[in-house]
């Protein structure tokens, strides 16, 4: 049975066809695959690389790196985007504290716990700009993004507040700025970096317990932490890919 | 009445026309114009982060034009090489002086540096503390030179160091203070006393 109607029903289903196909090529046209096919990378590979590393060996706990931060940065009174922990491991459990994020050095544990303890050692915390960053795949405005040099960012005229990345991070870095009512964070010193110094924290630390640098450069402490390949990262079982080496670090520390 | 049999089609049209149009203005306004849409962030926002300004300037910003590396102010002034040559070689000069945008600004000296002169300077890094690496110079009063010298942790620690080379003796000697005697292998070619 051919009248027209079917006819046209036909011809309908075949231009439907066309013109879907037509708008799927159309969409995958700019993709990275197809651009990778055709030879047509727009950018580059990144110049830098950025990595930063702490040697628990040598923290002495003395709250400089913390100081430094809050200054650099004008970080409220109360919140830190570094700050030092203490752990205190004794047969009867792990004791960990950071007065005022360690900004002020440390005091002497009890004598008792002293005694009991079995390992103590300072642990400084940092931004981990991971590679595969939980905060950043949870901000719904796109307010928070990983620079092509490896900075994790917060673009502060576009965050909402909504502290999703707060929830987000494994490490607890990220906190809402009571001031600012943004996401705040280690930027690892952006704007430091890009006029050719060091990180705040890094500048201070008399030990060289942190240190920042580029993977790309062969001769870069950092690189040549990475090389001899005895480093850990915290967590590594989130999957983050975390761009802070961390030496000497042990299993309790999370 | 001669209301054309397609007129419900064209109020759709209309109704679509409005709806696409309004999408693409409330979408073109609320996208910034940097956009970036295949990494999903403000491409200028990371120019206005570079514009931070800087508080810490590390120990490369104290030499300068006429500042903490010149031979003019040598003989008055604390030099970079100073503290270069002591065991207080890695540390910053901001460790202990404060940032340098409270002492400099603009290339301008705005203010006199932080001078403190608290024993709780030095043991904010030296005070003897289980959780620091053995291998760390800790304040210990059963310490050689300080159990010879029966210093106690409130004795001022600059009587007897120098903070820009701690292993080196203070400056200004009072006659009246037990100091450890040089012995002529200890006194080196500038003549001051090392520990
Ligand atoms: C360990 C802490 C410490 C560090 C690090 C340090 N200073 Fe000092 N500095 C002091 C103290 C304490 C005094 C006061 C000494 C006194 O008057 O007895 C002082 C005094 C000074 C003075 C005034 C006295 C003078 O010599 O004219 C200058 C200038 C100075 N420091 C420069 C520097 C520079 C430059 C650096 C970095 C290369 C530096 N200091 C690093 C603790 C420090
Ligand atoms: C910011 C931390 C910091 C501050 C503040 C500081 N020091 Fe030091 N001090 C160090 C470091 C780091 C070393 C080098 C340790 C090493 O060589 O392992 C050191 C070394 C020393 C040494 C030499 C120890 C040795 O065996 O070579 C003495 C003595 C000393 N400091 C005294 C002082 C005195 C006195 C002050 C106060 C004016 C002071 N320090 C303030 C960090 C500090
Ligand atoms: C009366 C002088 C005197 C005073 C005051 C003094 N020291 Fe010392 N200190 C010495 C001498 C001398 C030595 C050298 C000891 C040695 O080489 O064995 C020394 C050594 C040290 C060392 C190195 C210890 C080591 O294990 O190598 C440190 C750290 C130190 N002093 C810190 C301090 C601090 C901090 C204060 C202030 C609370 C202080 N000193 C006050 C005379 C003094």
């Amino acid at each position: 049975m051919t009248s027209p109607s079917s006819n046209a029903r036909r011809v309908f289903l075949q231009k439907l066809l066309a013109g879907s196909a037509a708008a799927g090529l159309f969409m995958v046209y700019r993709h990275p695959v197809v651009a990778a096919l055709t030879g047509d990378d727009g950018d580059k590979a990144p110049d830098h690389d950025f990595a930063f590393v702490v040697d628990i060996n040598r923290c002495i706990g003395c709250g400089q790196c913390v100081r430094a931060c809050n200054v650099e940065n004008n970080v409220p009174e109360g919140q830190f985007r570094t700050w030092i922990e203490r752990y205190v491991v004794t047969p009867s459990g792990v004791h960990i504290d950071s007065p005022q994020g360690g900004m002020n050095g440390f005091d002497e544990v009890d004598e008792s716990l002293a005694e009991e303890a079995l390992n103590t050692f300072f642990v400084p915390k940092l931004c981990n700009h991971c590679a595969e960053a939980p905060c950043i795949q949870v901000c719904p405005v796109g307010a928070t993004y990983r620079s092509p040099e490896g900075f994790v960012l917060v673009d502060s005229e576009h965050c909402i507040g909504c502290s999703y990345c707060v929830q987000a991070c494994p490490y607890g870095v990220r906190f809402i700025n009571h001031e600012k009512r943004i996401a705040d964070k280690c930027t690892w010193c952006y704007h430091r970096v890009s006029k050719g110094k060091l990180p705040a924290c890094v500048t201070v630390c008399p030990t060289q317990a942190r240190l920042f640098g580029d993977l790309n450069d062969p001769n870069s402490a950092v690189a040549k932490v990475r090389q001899a390949d005895n480093w850990d990262v915290l967590k590594p079982e989130a999957h983050t890919e975390s761009m802070c080496l961390y030496l000497g670090l042990q299993r309790v520390v999370v | 009445m001669n209301i054309s049999p397609r007129s419900h089609i064209y109020r759709l049209i209309v109704l679509l026309v409005i709806v696409v149009v309004g999408f693409v203005a409330v979408r073109g306004l609320a996208i910034p114009s940097s956009w970036d849409s295949e990494n999903f962030y403000r491409l200028d926002s990371l120019e206005e982060l570079k514009l931070q300004p800087m508080h810490l300037g590390g120990n490369e910003s104290c030499g300068g034009a006429s500042c903490h590396d010149q031979e003019r102010v040598a003989k008055h002034k604390t030099q970079l090489a100073t503290v270069g040559r002591g065991s207080h070689k890695g540390l910053a000069c901001e460790n202990c002086h404060g940032p340098l945008s409270a002492h400099v600004s603009d290339d301008k000296k705005v203010a006199s540096a932080v001078i403190d002169r608290e024993n709780k300077l030095c043991l904010n890094c030296h005070a003897q503390l289980v959780s620091r690496p053995k291998d760390f110079p800790q304040f210990d009063t059963e310490a050689n030179g300080h159990w010879y010298f029966d210093v106690e942790i409130t004795k001022p620690c600059l009587d007897c160091h120098s903070p820009h080379n701690p292993r080196q003796m203070a400056a200004k000697k009072d006659k009246s203070k037990k100091q450890p005697k040089a012995t002529s292998e200890q006194t080196s070619t500038n003549g001051e006393v090392q520990l």
